[in-house]
């Protein structure tokens, strides 16, 4: 079919289309001889010929003789394939016998040698792969979490694993029974054992939901009774185990459903909760009791309702029963049985001839209102137990110690389930039981339970610190990580891991409330520790990225980019190269290398970073979108600024496209973006500003640190942009922003970009106050560019005040020296201040003069090489000035020829009254050949 | 003829359509050939979840939801076809291959599905509509008439694009 591709060219779609339809009405004869007359080429004409020799056909056996979904079903369903397995080895198993086939998988019979002895199996191979590595992992933690589920009602999870080709497998208890509706018919089962059996179920279900699984796919072929009378329920959790999408509890499950068992909230992507499993119960329930499925709320199915026999045996139904369905099968799941073990209990009551609590109101009312009443800390409190939970299982797993920490994990569990308890029995009515609270009563809890051991204690100290951390209670976080160092020092000793980890996080809890002087003992202590027992672990990570910042604060950029270097190598070693742990690491020495001014460097961390992101999440991300900021932001420091403004730019597409609340980042990046187009002059430079100020402020409300910084960078845009008063509005806003507590450096900032708008106001004296106190307040702290941007600026305003403090004597020496790092040497977002050291140098006259014009030259040579527009205000303040100097130099032809361009421009552009070019620009030329200033 | 537009239904109610159109269409078929109906039953959930699974889809006309569930059929064929061929090239720790010749020889093969669906991608570029009518009658399994209603066009219309679209595709497969 290639070979007509040249020829297709020519015969375009719609002729094809005519000459088909123009030859299907001729009969061979004339169709020869109207493709001769066309002239048309052989490769169309063959094709036209085998199109109309399909279209006689009648294709009774081919492709559109049966329907796609019965192709499709044909596909799935590849008959006797799984005999041919029978005898190989899967995970150590020798498969059997096949037990039993499905669209979806194959169950086998095998058995496997432990020791002397044959382990007998049933081994579940599915015919989906999970060929993601994302699946794969969760089917691991998953699998972790479903071996701690035991009990002897549930069919206990022996083996699962993943074959080379990707195919999972799961080995089960061999149950030997039969599914429970035929097990019912089978032995004739009066009502009674109908409904021990119903009760047996329940509790079993019960067990499965206090470890939080759920099984999803609840029917009587996965509900089994042996020859014993007992139940075992196959495939508990396996639904989930084999999900391929992320974020536990609240997933919408899409693997296992089968429609007559299915909760109405799973035909409608609701989160997946327990309740669907009661309702499930309710169905497997209505079919031993009444020999059909209800539908929800237990109404009698369409088709049947003509039905009289069907009739008859619902009005035979005890009326408590009907109300027990009606209550397993309500339709808004908050309507049903609050658990399984509620559902058990009622049947368990009228088989003993109490009255159902069901039929109690007030307390399924109580339930209901509390619930209804409480949503958002019920759904909080689902996120934590998830959370929790999953913390647990990848920790798990981590450790690779699977036995005994799934006893750990099965008692931490229980406490947290019991924790919650008063909740879900929904007996705390008229009380709001917020998430603070639970914490606090489950703090307290931690010494008075029993079976907890001292690394539980720990654990769960350590785990409801990281709550309180989230929650932003840092005291809290500092006081439970302080008890739980104390006592895995004491109980665990100072060289269990446990009791290392616990010290990192007392002195990361430290440094979250920025106090430094006890953090730094607490974090060198452990760091001694972890180095003699030889840990590079998760602990050692945590730790050097706290020294790190710890050395950033105490302005040590170096060690900080030591330590950041020892948690990436440690986090390659643990997690690899190219996944998230990694690019975390990444993101963290680009930090550290900006710290010392690797520029170059810091982006190529950042790229990685970046490229990780994308990999793993796509580039419409919030993560990449967070990554390219970080990228943008050190090219702007590079003085990069094409390259800044481009990524900046895809960022905020990214971000903007995302919708909802701003986050982080988007507010950070936005910031960036402004900056970036404000160092270019670009004429979005108003848009993109703005935008950082709008998007602040929908992050934050009521506005406050992140709208003070965006308006500081609006006031530097309102100047750029000639606009004085508006730009001293939006820097007084900044300031009155500022929460108290603010850092320092935010603050500095706006102290820096008030004392320019002071200075070119004519008000020096105001300027050198507003510029001193900013450089206190920036300390030597990042960026680096905005300290020498103040210097420079006080530099200009000694020159022109009225009553100069003392320290102006050095002004100019130190802005001098500032500029002078080659870092930045010349850079645009360095040009004013180039500009203002240069006027101060021309004021001091003498060999300041030629000093000016070599630096105006370089600083206008770098302006024109990032391609900033002639016209900026800045470049013709700089033009201007230069023409100044070389006018004082005596240079009287390149003064004039400086000048007369930049005026030129200025009166074009109307620039003639902007605060940065006026004063150059009303100054008259002095060239004098003879004379200095 | 213009009828008032129908009110915009709700996918449930959109989805019991199809789901019982596919299911007796499916069911039906493999009865003829002695198949099992479980499949047909997994199958259609299959379509179901995968309707569903999309973000917050709202379907503002039942053109929409059958064209969706339409492309969400021939997903699926083309899916299962990938994983049968990826299940026979597979190592040897797990063989799900056919093991009978003679199963294979009544059926359609994976590779003609894979073929279909690339001939469909052809007709797509030349024929949109065309190529619509495909999907919605063959995949989704609307009468022609029907899918005539759906599109807006004459039935006579809708006749000649499956008219021509057939024979392209089958041209295309050979």
């Amino acid at each position: 079919m290639n070979s007509d591709r040249a020829d297709r060219t020519t015969t375009s779609a719609s002729q094809l289309r005519e000459l088909f339809e123009r030859c299907a009405e001729l009969d061979a004869i004339a169709r020869d001889v109207f493709l001769n007359e066309h002239g048309i080429g052989a490769e169309t004409r063959r094709l036209i010929e085998s199109m109309l020799a399909a279209d006689a056909r009648d294709d009774d056996d081919g492709v559109f003789a049966h329907s796609a979904a019965a192709w499709a079903d044909e596909l799935e369903m590849p008959a006797g394939d799984a005999d041919a397995l029978i005898g190989s080895h899967i995970g150590g198993f020798r498969l059997l016998t096949v037990l039993g086939q499905g669209g979806s998988s194959v169950v086998f019979r095998a058995e496997r040698r432990v020791g002397a002895a044959l382990q007998p199996a049933a081994l579940k191979l599915l015919r989906t792969g999970l060929f993601s590595a994302e699946a794969q992992r969760r089917f691991r933690r998953e699998q972790a979490i479903l071996a701690q589920l035991s009990h002897p009602n549930v069919a206990h999870l022996i083996d699962a694993g993943i074959s080379e080709a990707g195919i999972p497998y799961i080995a089960m208890e061999l149950v030997d029974g039969v599914g429970i509706t035929e097990y019912a018919e089978r032995h004739a089962l009066d009502r009674a054992a109908r409904l021990r059996l119903l009760a047996q179920l329940g509790h079993a279900v019960d067990a499965a939901h206090r470890l939080l699984i759920v099984h999803r796919d609840l029917k009587p072929s996965n509900v089994l009774v042996t020859a014993d009378g007992q139940i075992k329920v196959l495939d508990f959790g396996i639904a989930k185990l084999l999900g391929d999408t992320e974020d536990g509890e609240t997933q919408t499950q899409h693997i296992a459903l089968t429609p007559a068992y299915a909760a109405p909230e799973q035909f409608r992507r609701g989160a997946v909760t327990t309740a669907i499993d009661v309702y499930a119960l309710g169905v497997i329930a209505s079919e031993l009791l009444l020999g059909l499925r209800l539908d929800a709320d237990g109404a009698l199915p369409r088709d049947t309702v003509q039905d009289v026999s069907v009739k008859q045996r619902w009005r035979a139904l005890d009326t408590d029963l009907v109300t027990v369905l009606r209550t397993a099968l309500a339709a808004d799941a908050q309507r049903r049985y609050a658990s399984a073990r509620h559902f058990a209990d009622d049947i368990e009551r009228f088989l003993r001839n109490e009255p159902i609590a069901a039929r109690a109101p007030s307390r399924m009312y109580r339930a209901r209102k509390f619930i209804m009443r409480h949503r958002v800390g019920v759904a909080a409190a689902v996120v934590f137990v998830a959370a929790l939970i999953g913390a647990l299982g990848v920790a798990l797993w981590q450790m690779r110690i699977a036995r005994q920490e799934a006893r750990r994990a099965n008692s931490v569990s229980a406490f947290v389930e019991g924790l919650f308890a008063p909740l879900r029995d929904g007996i705390a009515e008229g009380r709001q039981p917020s998430l603070t609270e639970l914490l606090g009563k489950g703090v307290a809890r931690i010494d008075e339970t029993p079976g907890l051991g001292a690394v539980e204690k720990v654990d769960l100290l350590l785990l409801f610190g990281r709550v309180y951390d989230y929650l932003n209670e840092r005291e809290q976080l500092r006081t439970l990580n302080e008890r739980a160092s104390a006592l895995a020092d004491a109980e665990l000793g100072r060289g269990h891991p446990l009791a290392m980890e616990a010290a990192v996080s007392r002195g990361l809890a430290l440094l979250r409330q920025a106090d430094y002087t006890n953090a730094r003992p607490v974090l060198l202590d452990a760091e001694r520790r972890l180095r003699a027992a030889g840990l590079a672990n998760d602990s050692w990570i945590r730790l050097n990225d706290g020294l790190a910042l710890l050395a950033n604060d105490s302005g040590d950029p170096q060690a900080a980019l030591a330590h950041e270097r020892v948690a990436l190598q440690a986090r390659i070693a643990l997690y690899g190269d190219d996944g998230d742990e990694a690019a975390g690491g990444y993101a963290n020495l680009g930090f550290a290398l900006e710290g010392v001014g690797d520029f170059e460097q810091a982006i190529a961390a950042y790229q990685r970073v970046y490229a990780a992101r994308v990999a793993r999440g796509g580039a419409q991300s919030a993560r990449s979108a967070g990554a390219l900021t970080g990228l943008g932001s050190a090219e702007l420091m590079a003085g990069r600024l094409a390259d800044a403004q481009q990524h900046l730019r895809d960022a905020m597409r990214v971000f903007a496209s995302l919708g909802g609340k701003p986050r982080a980042a988007h507010v950070q990046g936005a910031q960036q973006a402004c900056t970036a187009e404000l160092a270019l002059g670009s004429a979005q430079a108003a848009a993109v500003c703005a935008d950082a100020v709008d998007v602040a402020r929908r992050a934050e409300n009521p506005a406050g640190n992140s709208v003070a910084r965006a308006l500081r960078l609006q006031g530097q845009q309102r100047l750029l942009a000639g606009d004085i008063d508006a730009a001293r509005r939006a820097l007084d806003e900044s300031q009155s922003l500022f929460a108290a507590d603010a850092p320092a450096n935010w603050k500095g900032r706006t102290d820096v970009a008030l004392g320019e708008v002071l200075l070119r106001g004519g008000d020096a004296d105001a300027a050198i106050a507003a510029l001193t106190r900013g450089i206190e307040r920036l300390g030597r702290g990042y960026p680096p560019y905005l300290r020498r941007y103040a210097l420079a600026h006080i530099a200009l305003a000694c020159t022109q005040a009225a009553s100069a403090p003392p320290d102006c004597g050095r002004a100019l020496a130190d802005a001098q020296a500032a500029l002078a790092d080659d870092r930045h040497a010349f850079n645009p977002l360095s040009l004013p201040a180039h500009v203002a050291v240069a006027r101060g140098e021309l004021a001091q006259g003498g060999t300041g003069v030629d000093a000016a014009a070599k630096r105006l030259r370089a600083a206008l040579d770098e302006a024109r090489r990032q391609r900033l527009d002639a016209a900026d205000p800045r470049v013709i303040e700089a033009q201007l000035w230069l023409a100044q100097a070389d006018a004082a130099a005596g240079r009287c032809e390149a003064a004039q020829t400086d000048a007369g361009a930049a005026k030129q421009l200025v009166r074009e552009r109307g620039l003639a009254s902007h605060p940065l070019v006026k004063e150059a620009f009303e100054m008259p030329p002095t060239c004098a050949t003879t004379t200095r200033r | 003829m213009s009828s008032p537009p129908a009110p915009p239904p709700n996918a449930d109610a959109l989805f019991g359509e199809v789901y019982d159109r596919l299911k007796r269409m499916a069911h039906r078929e493999l009865g003829r050939a002695g198949g099992g109906t479980v499949s047909t039953t997994e199958l259609v959930h299959d379509l179901y979840l995968r309707v569903s699974r999309g973000d917050e889809l709202a379907f503002s006309d039942p053109a929409q939801f059958f064209a969706y569930a339409a492309r969400a059929m021939r997903h699926i064929l083309v899916d299962r076809a990938r994983q049968r061929l990826r299940l026979k090239a597979g190592g040897d720790q797990v063989r799900l291959s056919l093991t009978d010749p003679a199963v294979e020889a009544v059926t359609l093969g994976p590779q003609q599905a894979l073929q279909l669906d690339s001939a469909l991608d052809a007709l797509a570029r030349d024929d949109a509509r065309a190529a619509q009518v495909v999907e919605l009658h063959y995949f989704g399994g609307l009468t022609l008439d029907r899918v005539a209603e759906l599109l807006g066009v004459v039935p006579r219309t809708v006749d000649r694009d499956w008219r021509y679209a057939r024979a392209f595709l089958l041209a295309q497969m050979e």
